[in-house]
């Protein structure tokens, strides 16, 4: 677990929650649970992911996750060494290094996930392809495509 | 009686569509508890639309939330034989749902698919979403 104090700015808060910028706390937390236990006061949802920036150690930010049972969590696995300031953004489980590497390979190359990432890789992925055809459209064409070429290939022996 | 999810699903829930997206929030709750024939990871991965972040996508559902239903060769020959009164052309269209509908069977599972007119030219247990 990564440990530190975290800062939460007035302009992390309005840039990620632009509706809320008057009722949420600004106090500087001072511990993990009690950062967790800020956003979620503020109505930010169980499974988001976000980054934060860690005051101790200024060049570094890392990302984390508030999980179902309202806990926030970070594993060290997750630190980006980048310099980057204050974030001001929330972040989805896509921003994580680790899945920004993946993203980077060609497809067909190795994919290890953790269970916590798939649900959330899962549960964005609803709907964020409208502009595809309907299911039973594009199946049918791939089957056309996938039967011809079977009977082709069984055209001598029919 | 476990559901066996046609390729549709997983198309449909990429796109949004509420009873797709209702049929993966039911696995999402009750891991590997429907399953997806092999078949449709051959057609999902042909797929020209299909990149890395969609690779991502369908590996995080099908490893961790569904059941893999391989073709066997059971499955393989009911399929041949209900498709040999078929025409030619007919066959060529239908080859998919006969090895699908025959994995169904074959495991007692009900095929969940928007495409239920082909499905039940072989298999009756076939349930729309």
């Amino acid at each position: 677990m990564v440990t530190g104090t975290l800062v939460r700015t007035p302009e992390l808060i309005r840039e990620a929650w632009p509706d809320k910028t008057a009722d949420v706390s600004t106090e500087i937390p001072t511990s993990e649970e009690e950062f967790g236990q800020q956003l979620l006061r503020d109505g930010i949802e169980p499974g988001l992911y976000y980054r934060a920036h860690d005051a101790l150690f200024a060049d570094t930010t890392y990302f984390g996750r508030i999980s179902k049972s309202n806990e926030l969590t970070t594993s060290g696995s997750d630190w980006d060494t980048t310099p980057s300031g204050i974030p001001s953004t929330v972040y989805t489980v896509w921003d994580t290094p680790k899945l920004q590497k993946l993203l980077t390979d060609p497809v067909g190359a190795p994919i290890e996930l953790t269970l916590e990432e798939a649900d959330e890789i899962v549960r964005i992925a609803a709907g964020r392809r409208p502009d595809l055809p309907p299911g039973k459209e594009v199946t049918k064409e791939i089957r056309e495509v996938l039967g011809h070429s079977l009977m082709q290939r069984l055209k001598k022996v029919d | 009686m476990g559901d066996l999810y046609d390729t549709c699903v997983f198309i449909d829930y990429w796109r949004g569509d509420a009873a797709a997206v209702a049929l993966i929030a039911a696995i999402r709750g009750q891991p590997k508890t429907a399953s997806y024939s092999t078949l449709s990871a051959t057609e999902l991965w042909q797929y020209t639309k299909l990149g890395r972040q969609e690779e991502i996508e369908y590996v995080a559902l099908i490893r961790f939330f569904l059941k893999e239903a391989p073709l066997t060769i059971g499955a393989a020959m009911k399929a041949g034989q209900w498709l040999r009164s078929y025409s030619r052309s007919a066959r060529m269209r239908l080859a998919a749902d006969a090895l699908i509908a025959a994995t169904a069977e074959e495991r007692g599972e009900q095929v969940r698919t928007r495409n239920c007119s082909d499905f039940k030219k072989f298999y009756g247990n076939v349930q729309a979403y």
